[in-house]
Order: structure tokens, then C-alpha cells, then sequence
């Protein structure tokens, strides 16, 4: 059988690997805009603050609620598996770095992804839809620079204080529940949370949420800008969303 | 000073426009019709380079907008002010705010200076009492004439109407058609209205140019007979864009 590479090439340009492609790279060029533009948060420092200021406190209560919950499971479990092998004391340790290096920022993460991804793709998206994004260009403003700019900025800049809380509060939450629940002493707990976690299982925490900050901002700012088909577009939107930011983070 | 030299678009392909060539002089006003689907609005986008043609040239006083970078279109488009069709007045913005925005915005005027535009301009208009009012909270011709606020408080070289009458009654349909009347015989501008609404506007005109399935069916004076080839558009014709079209980043 001969080589066809006209008729492969065919088949690429009208297959959907091809269209994944291009739109991975229009995201890309999307997302460098943006990142590149950063220095406007100067320029629109009123829209910045505000928009770090909407997507802290509207995703807070969300971090706060799951990080309790999840870190006082994550104790209570951890702690029955190490109470045979006398290790309870141990248990600090264990929490502190388990939410420190992962729990912490991937709590942080999700739940901004889900809060925070679903309004800004629906805001930018309505925008798109209502024509007043088309308005903006019209009258020669960027709307990169003035509605973009400072929604991805401010979903990069909020994720380390977010990520700080969430560490904070798991780790308290822990505590309680090993201190309550499975009868080990404040002092030793502390202790061990004291002992346990190094400048580097920190780093390694920091270091993740200002990525997945810049993920989230990115990819439900472009979905919103890209918009096409209505209602019924905006409605297939927050699934798309949700897909794109679960299969990154994971 | 507007110049569309052999323009053709496909658009997620379909055939938008075929073929289009026309001139607008300075100072003129050009009345754009066609029924539904014909390519009207898509010819204000072009204008303004949110669309890029897919073969021809546009020429916008004397520079093919084709080969100019987004930083050069954003400084043309200063030039320029399009009334949208439903408004597309920024929502969470007062009045004032959606009036001023753009002194605020590329101008970069004090607080006070765009203030006092907006005001003369809303007086102008009869709105001088709605600028604290949110869009949603004023009737769709308020919007219409809020729209028009915006458009001209920037003294813009040429005023590009999108269905400026359509979806209102008829009174407020004659309000905003004195309005670009008014306009004119203050401020001279280039004007390019698209409408399907013709008889509005028959003592607005200059030029009338009417459109049929992305092609020039009419150019010449103002006539009502015209409208006995007013008839719905074909369907567009299939075709196969050289690329795909993306909004510009």
C-alpha cells in the first residue's frame, strides 16, 4: 500500500485531534496575552482590587467548609490506622504534612476552580453574548487588557493567602479531631505538628496554588471570551469548564 | 473615506459577502438595507476590523485596515462609534458611568471634565435625570438613545448605526431618528445606517445602497420603489474559508 500523505493530511485537518490542537494553542496565545499584560493591573487597579476582592471573599467560605470537613476525616482515619502500630503521636505529622504539601492547595484549588471558574466564564460569556465585549473593542479598548487582565490576575494573586487559610484551618481542624475524637494530647499533637513539616514540604505547597491560580483564571476567562451559540452555548459551558479543570488538576 | 474594494467573507463556512465594492465620502450619510441575513451588520464589523474579510481590501481614510496590527485598529477605531443594535450598554456600569467610559477609558479625562460632557450630551438627549440608573432599569428606546449618548460624546469622525430603530414603537422609532437627524445638521458627521427599516428614514439619507445574499443589488438615491425587490435572502451559499476565523487575541 503506497503512502498517501495528501489524503493523511485530509483526514488531520478535518479530524477532532486536529481541532484539540488548535484550540489548546489558541488558549496558549489567549493565556501568554494575559500573562503578558499583567502590568495593566496598574492601569485598572480599581477593577483589580475589586476582582481580588469578589473572588477571595466569594470562595472562602467554600475552602473553609471543605478544608474542616476533609482534614477531620483525614485524622480520624489516618489516626485509627496508626493507633495498632503505637503511632498515634505521629499523628500531627502525618496531618500537618499531608495538608501542607497537597490537601491545602488541591482543596484551594477545587474550590475556587468551581467558584470562581463558573463565574467568571459566565460573566465574560453574558458579556460576549450581550455585545458589549464587541463594544469595547469598537471603541479601541483591549478587552484583554480591561476585563481579562485583571480576572486572571486576581485569581493568581488571591490562591497563596487562600491556600495559607486552608493550611492554617486544616491543621486546626485536625487537632480538634484528633484531640476530641481520638484522645491524643494537645501538647503532643502540636508537638509532632511542630516537628514535622520542612521548609521544603512548605515550598512545595506554595509553589502549586499561583499555577493552579493562573489555570483557573485562564481557561474559564478564555471559555467565557470564546463563546459561541447562545444560551445554549453558555449552558454547555460550566461542564466544559469543570472537565478542562478536574482533568488538570488531577 | 470608507472604501470596500472586491470584499468577500465566509464565515464558519457560508458565504457572508461576495464580491462587495463601494465608497462612502466624507460628511455623507449612506443608508444600508437588505432583509435579514443579507450581510449588513457583518459590513459594520468589517469597518471596524472585528472581522477580517476573507479576500478584498477595506480602506478606511486611505489605509488598508487588512494589514494593520490590533494597537493600529484600536487607534482607527477611536475615529469611529458604533451604535449596537440592542444597546450593548455595560450592565453593572451606571448611565453615567457607560456615557463616560470611554473619556475616562482612551481619552483619560478628569472625573469632573467627563462629567460635564455627559451631562450636556444625556441634556441633549432628554436624559439628564437617568444618570444614575443602571441599564436594566430603563425602557429598550432610552437604551437606544443611551447607546447614541455613548457613541457621540467622543465627537467621533463617522457614526455607524446597527438597526438603530428596530424593536422600538414607532414614536420612540421617531424619537431616535430625529436624534441622528440632529445630529447631522450639528456635527456633519460621516453616518452609515443598517437597517431594515427604510421608510424611517427617508429624509435622513444621502445615499441609499441595498443588499441581497452578500452582494450590491442597488446604489443610488433614496426610493421607495426599491422596495419591491426587497425579498427575504437566499440561503447562503456553502464555501471553505482558507482559515478558520478566531476572535483576534
Amino acid at each position: 500500500m503506497r503512502f498517501n500523505f495528501k489524503k493523511l493530511l485530509i483526514r488531520y485537518r478535518s479530524s477532532n485531534l486536529n481541532k484539540i490542537i488548535k484550540e489548546f494553542f489558541h488558549w496558549f496565545k489567549f493565556s501568554f496575552k494575559s500573562i503578558i499584560n499583567f502590568p495593566q493591573i496598574f492601569r485598572y487597579r480599581g477593577e483589580t482590587f475589586k476582582q481580588i476582592y469578589i473572588l477571595g471573599n466569594q470562595a472562602l467560605p467554600l475552602i473553609i467548609l471543605s478544608t474542616i470537613f476533609i482534614s477531620i476525616v483525614l485524622t480520624l482515619e489516618t489516626g485509627k490506622k496508626l493507633e495498632p502500630f503505637g503511632a498515634k503521636l505521629m499523628l500531627g505529622r502525618v496531618v500537618a504534612i499531608a495538608v501542607l504539601r497537597e490537601l491545602g492547595p488541591v482543596i484551594t484549588g477545587l474550590m475556587m476552580a468551581g467558584r470562581i471558574g463558573a463565574k467568571i466564564v459566565s460573566e465574560i460569556g453574558n458579556m460576549v453574548l450581550t455585545e458589549q465585549v464587541d463594544a469595547l473593542r469598537a471603541y479601541g479598548t483591549d478587552p484583554i487588557k480591561r476585563l481579562i487582565v485583571p480576572r486572571v490576575f486576581a485569581a493568581f494573586a488571591v490562591m497563596i493567602p487562600l491556600t495559607i487559610i486552608a493550611d492554617v484551618i486544616g491543621i486546626i481542624a485536625g487537632s480538634f479531631s484528633a484531640i476530641t475524637l481520638l484522645d491524643v494530647d494537645f501538647d503532643f499533637f502540636w508537638l509532632s505538628v511542630k516537628e514535622g513539616p520542612t521548609l521544603e514540604d512548605l515550598s512545595v505547597g506554595m509553589i502549586k496554588p499561583p499555577f493552579f491560580g493562573l489555570l483557573i483564571g485562564t481557561i474559564s476567562a478564555y471559555l467565557g471570551y470564546t463563546l459561541k451559540g447562545g444560551a445554549e452555548g453558555m449552558g454547555g459551558l460550566l461542564p466544559k469548564l469543570s472537565c478542562l479543570l478536574l482533568s488538570v488538576f488531577y | 473615506m470608507i472604501e470596500f474594494d472586491k470584499v468577500s467573507l465566509c464565515l464558519n463556512n457560508r458565504t457572508i459577502l461576495k464580491n462587495l465594492s463601494f465608497q462612502v465620502e466624507k460628511g455623507q450619510t449612506l443608508l444600508l438595507v437588505g432583509s435579514s441575513g443579507a450581510g449588513k451588520s457583518t459590513i459594520l464589523r468589517l469597518i471596524l476590523g472585528l472581522l477580517k474579510p476573507t479576500a478584498g481590501s477595506i480602506s478606511i481614510m486611505g489605509k488598508n485596515i487588512s494589514q494593520m496590527s490590533e494597537k493600529e485598529l484600536n487607534e482607527m477605531r477611536k475615529k469611529f462609534s458604533l451604535v449596537f443594535q440592542n444597546g450593548a450598554l455595560f450592565d453593572s456600569s451606571t448611565l453615567l458611568e457607560n456615557v463616560g467610559f470611554f473619556l475616562t477609558e482612551n481619552e483619560k479625562l478628569p472625573e469632573k471634565e467627563v462629567f460635564r460632557r455627559v451631562e450636556e450630551i444625556m441634556t441633549f438627549l432628554g436624559l439628564e435625570n437617568f444618570l444614575d440608573y443602571y441599564p436594566s432599569e430603563i425602557s429598550g428606546g432610552m437604551r437606544k438613545r443611551v447607546s447614541i449618548a455613548r457613541a457621540i460624546v467622543t465627537n467621533p469622525e463617522c457614526l455607524l448605526y446597527d438597526e438603530p430603530t428596530a424593536g422600538l414603537d414607532p414614536f420612540a422609532a421617531r424619537k431616535v431618528v430625529d436624534l441622528i437627524k440632529s445630529l447631522q445638521n450639528k456635527f456633519q458627521v460621516t453616518s452609515l445606517i443598517v437597517t431594515h427599516e427604510i421608510h424611517h428614514f427617508a429624509n435622513v439619507v444621502d445615499r441609499l445602497l441595498m443588499l441581497k445574499t452578500g452582494s450590491i443589488t442597488y446604489d443610488g438615491p433614496y426610493d421607495l420603489s426599491i422596495l419591491d425587490h426587497f425579498e427575504e435572502s437566499e440561503a447562503p451559499t456553502e464555501c471553505i474559508p482558507e482559515e478558520e476565523l478566531y476572535a483576534d487575541f
